[in-house]
Parts: C-alpha cells; structure tokens; sequence
C-alpha cells in the first residue's frame, strides 16, 4: 500500500483529464443542440425522416453517423431530437450510430493499415447494432415514460414560433447553459467513476481472456472502463492485436464507444436507469453475437 | 408558463457563472501549457476553441440574465438536484485547480503492465526503413539511435522482434525510474492516444541496481543495448555508461 498516496493522486489527474477531454465535444455536441433546436423548425427534422419503420431507423442512424460530433456530444443532440418530436427508438440508433462518423474511422483506417476489413466491419456492425436495437425499442411504439423528467420539460417549454430575435438568442443561451450545466454534472460523476476503476490492474481483467468469447468479454469489460474517447481508441485496440483474436479487438471498438462509464453517465441525463439497463444489455448482446459470427467466419 | 419579466433566476446566475468559470480554465490551461499534463497536443487548440465558447456563452448569458425591466427581482430557485450539480461542477474545478499539475507515476506504470512489447504508433513504416535505419548508422560510424526516444524503440522491437538486431546500438533515453523486482530498474514513460486515462507506460530496461535512485526519478540512461536472458526470455537491455538525474520535462508523455 505504499504506492496508494501516488495512485490516489494518479487517479485525481486521471479524473480531470477525462473532463478536459470530453468537455470540448460536449460544448460542441451543445452548440449543435441549441443552434438545431432554434433554427430547424420540428417538421422541417421529422419530414426529413422517412415514415417507413425500417428506413427511418437507417436513416436517422446514418445521420448519427455523419452528424459532426461524437459520443460525448450526441447526448445533447439525442436530447434536441427528441425534444423536436423524434421517436424515442429513432434517437436511440442515433445515439448507437453516432459513436462512429467518418473521422473515427479514419484513425481506424490509421491505426489498421496492415488490415482494412477492420474498419469496414467497425463501420458495418456499429451501424447494425444501432438500426436492431432501435428496431428493438421502436416496438413498444413512442414510449415517453422512459425519459426523465427534465427532457420532458423540455419538450413542453421551447417552441420557436413567432419568437423575435431577442427571444431566440435568449432561448439559444438558455439551452446552451442549461444542456451543458447537465452534461458536466454527468461527466464529473463518470469522468470519477471512469478514474478509480482505471486505476485498477488492466492485466488482472485481460487474464480472463482463455477462449475467444472470453477475449471478447475481457475487451468490452476494458472498452467500459477505459472510458476511450472513439477517435483514437483503434490505437489502444492496436495493442491487443496479436495477444487477443481480432473479432474481440473489433468488439472493444464496437462497444467502447457505445457503452462506457461516461457514455452511460450522460446518458441517464435523458432515460430512466432501467432503459439504460436495456439498451446496454441489447448492445452487450449484439456485441457478443457478432463476435460469435466473426469467429465462425475466422477473423 | 407564465414568466416573470424583471426577474433574476439565482440558479440561472450560477450557470451563467459555471460556464465562464469553466471557459476561463479550460483557457487557462491552454495558456500556460497545463493542458500537456492531461490531452495530447493536437487537442489543444479545439480544447482553447471550446474554451472560448464557454466563456463567451457564459458572459452572453449573464448579460442576457440582466437585460431585464427595472426593478429587478432575485428569485432563488436552486433545486436540490441542481445543487447537487452544481456541487460536483465546482468540486471538479477546483480539484482541477488545487491539485498539482504532475506526470503519472510509476505506481500506475506498474499497475497498468509497462513492457517492452505495448504497440505504439511507428514511426518506421517498415522493416526495410528499419534496417536502412540500423545500417546507415552503422556505416557511418555516428549513431542515429542516440536520437530516438523510448517509443521509436518500442515501435522498432515492435518491426524486428529480435533482440540481436540492436545488440551494441548507442542509447540516449529519458524517462522516469520504475523498480523491478530484481533491483534493477526500467526507464519508463507513458505514451499517451487521447488523455492520460488511456496513457500505456513503455519502458527499456536498464541493467543496473537502483542504488541511489528512487522510483519516479526522471533520469537520462546512455548505454548500449545488450542482450539478457530474463525469465526465461532474450530481451534487449541498456548497459548504462551513464545516469544522469534531471527534472521531469514539461511535457512528460509520448504520442
């Protein structure tokens, strides 16, 4: 224990950094939200979107995939469309889909020179999973009962019909302050929650890793708590190439981004606990299976 | 809902005043170059841009807050839960500020597994530039591995595995002093993708005892590779001709 005073204060900086990390994108993701929310009028964004159930969940996750900002900012976003009158199913492959756009595959590109299929199959189930689970939700029809109370408010306060332009900036200002204030309170919780469990050993969880479903559990356990911003995380999953199979690699860039301690922290700034519960056990699942099919394929 | 016109929301305030509280810092660090203790610098300037929004979002809004009919109204309407919020907002900044700015240590190197053998991004692109590297600084006579650090060392065992191939190559590294149990030492650093929570330590071992060094001294180890058998495996070690004690540089990690 005569390392815990040096490992406490590791911890500390480690904390911050995930702050100082996420809070620019977050700010981003916000600018975003506001500007969308003030200027795209509700049946401008749900006309856009097509009204059969299969496309429009494509669409929207597509949309995820291209929309300029990533996990740490699509929550406000995810927040605005929902706001906007999206379904709940539509804004959940959004939110599935937008942990990847096009420069986090890029960095893929980047860190997997020497085998390109990695980043088509990042791409590909990222966006699968995103479609199914949306899917998945869209079957119990536009529930609302699963967002929290502050979303709904929300809904109900922002309405840019006939505002003048006093009233507009005051109305970008306040959900820029209100959207960013609740963003931070839930990376702070993450950001220390994301800083202890990393100071545990990573050796200790990559030990489990004897059979190639058990590598892959041991990759998304480390995507969860490693808590890696998508853009660079195919430079950590380098690192396990060659000591675990590729499907379980693909599996840690898959889920990190989706499912990770600050991803569920901002998360339940928009959905009650237990639909966070059951969107991170459809992922976890989904996750899994696809590893599965890349191992009978032999990847 | 009916709004009150000339009225001043506290909580309102103190968001306001959070968003150019955090804004300022973020600013801050960029300014004084606290930012390389947490991000890497191709962060930097995006992290500054934010930074400014935040604080002009900040200031806009409290401008906003008091362009209100004459007289004005104070209404104190902090919820619990935004309290609480706000709470950990502040607690967060001012751990930011209070706790000194310092590189990780060698007790995090140790529980996150430093070796020779964690993959970085290489600077050679293959194994023909590494031996076009090896030989011309052979042929010459001068050696331009005295230039590279830690991590172009790793990315070069990670072409040519082989601990021979840099058998009596000249080394000049720096790094901070990480125990192993022999009693010997690694001369260790973090590499670093995104932040520090994802920093990997990479790390040359150094065949010498501890003697007179602790953990987490930075040093700089000039030697020579050559080759142990260590539990069982060959690996690379640096024979020091020299270890010099230095101080840790301002910007302590690899990319």
């Amino acid at each position: 224990m005569s390392g815990y005073p040096t490992v406490f204060l590791d911890s500390i900086n480690v904390f911050f950094s995930i702050i100082i990390e996420a809070l620019p994108f977050i700010t981003l993701g916000v600018i975003v939200s506001s500007l969308l929310s003030t200027f795209v009028s509700d049946e401008a964004l749900v006309k856009f979107i097509p009204k059969n159930r299969i496309l429009s969940h494509v669409c929207i996750a597509l949309l995820g995939f291209f929309f300029p900002v990533c996990e740490c900012g699509n929550i406000p976003v995810a927040r605005r469309l929902i706001a906007k009158g999206v379904p709940v199913s539509q804004t959940v492959s959004f939110l599935l889909a937008a942990a990847i756009n096009p420069i986090v595959l890029l960095a893929t590109f980047t860190a997997f020179r020497f085998s390109p299929e990695v980043v088509i199959l990042r791409a590909f189930i990222t966006l699968l999973i995103a479609v199914l689970v949306g899917l998945i939700v869209s079957m119990y029809g536009n529930i609302s009962d699963v967002l929290t109370k502050s979303v709904l408010q929300e809904c109900d306060i922002y309405d840019h019909h006939g505002l003048t332009v006093q009233d507009k900036l005051n109305q970008i200002s306040r959900i820029f302050r209100t959207e960013t204030i609740n963003a931070m309170g839930a990376l702070v919780v993450g950001a220390a929650v994301a800083a202890f469990v990393t100071t545990l050993s990573r050796n200790s969880v990559a030990s489990i890793a004897s059979t190639p479903i058990l590598a892959t559990i041991a990759m998304m356990i480390l995507a969860f708590i490693m808590t890696i911003c998508s853009t660079v995380d195919a430079f950590v999953a380098l690192g396990y190439v060659g000591r675990f199979p590729l499907s379980s690699v693909i599996s840690f860039m898959v889920f990190g981004p989706m499912i990770n301690i600050r991803s569920v922290s901002l998360m339940l700034t928009t959905f009650k606990p237990r639909f966070v519960l059951i969107i991170s056990l459809l992922v976890i699942q989904m996750v899994l299976i696809s590893s599965v099919v890349m191992n009978i394929y032999g990847i | 809902m009916k709004i009150q016109r000339n009225t001043i929301h506290i909580s309102d305030l103190l968001e306001s005043a959070f968003l150019l509280l955090s804004g300022a810092y973020l600013m801050y660090l960029r300014l004084t170059g606290g930012l390389l203790y947490y991000i890497r610098p191709d962060y930097d300037l995006f992290t500054f841009l934010m930074g400014i929004a935040l604080f002009v979002a900040g200031s806009v809004s409290i401008i906003l807050i008091f362009n209100v009919p004459k007289p004005r109204k104070l209404v104190w309407d902090v919820s619990f839960k935004k309290l609480l919020v706000l709470i950990c907002i502040s607690a967060a900044l001012i751990i930011g500020i209070v706790i000194p700015k310092r590189a990780l240590s060698s007790a995090t190197a140790l529980r996150r597994g430093s070796n020779q053998n964690s993959a970085v991004n290489n600077t050679f692109k293959s194994s023909a530039e590494l031996v076009n590297y090896l030989s011309s600084s052979s042929l010459t006579g001068k050696s331009i591995t005295n230039t590279y650090n830690i991590s172009d060392w790793i990315g070069l065992f990670q072409i040519d595995p082989e601990p021979e191939t840099y058998k009596g190559k000249t080394v000049n590294v720096e790094g901070f002093v990480q125990p192993q149990r022999d009693g010997t030492f690694m001369v260790t650093r973090f590499v670093i993708s995104c932040c520090i929570a994802d920093a990997t330590p990479i790390g040359l071992l150094v065949d010498r005892k501890l003697e007179h060094l602790k953990a987490d001294d930075w040093v700089i180890v000039k030697g020579v590779f050559e080759v142990k058998t260590i539990n069982g495996s060959r690996q690379d070690v640096i024979k020091p001709d020299s270890i010099e004690l230095t101080s840790a540089p301002g910007d302590p990690y690899l990319y």
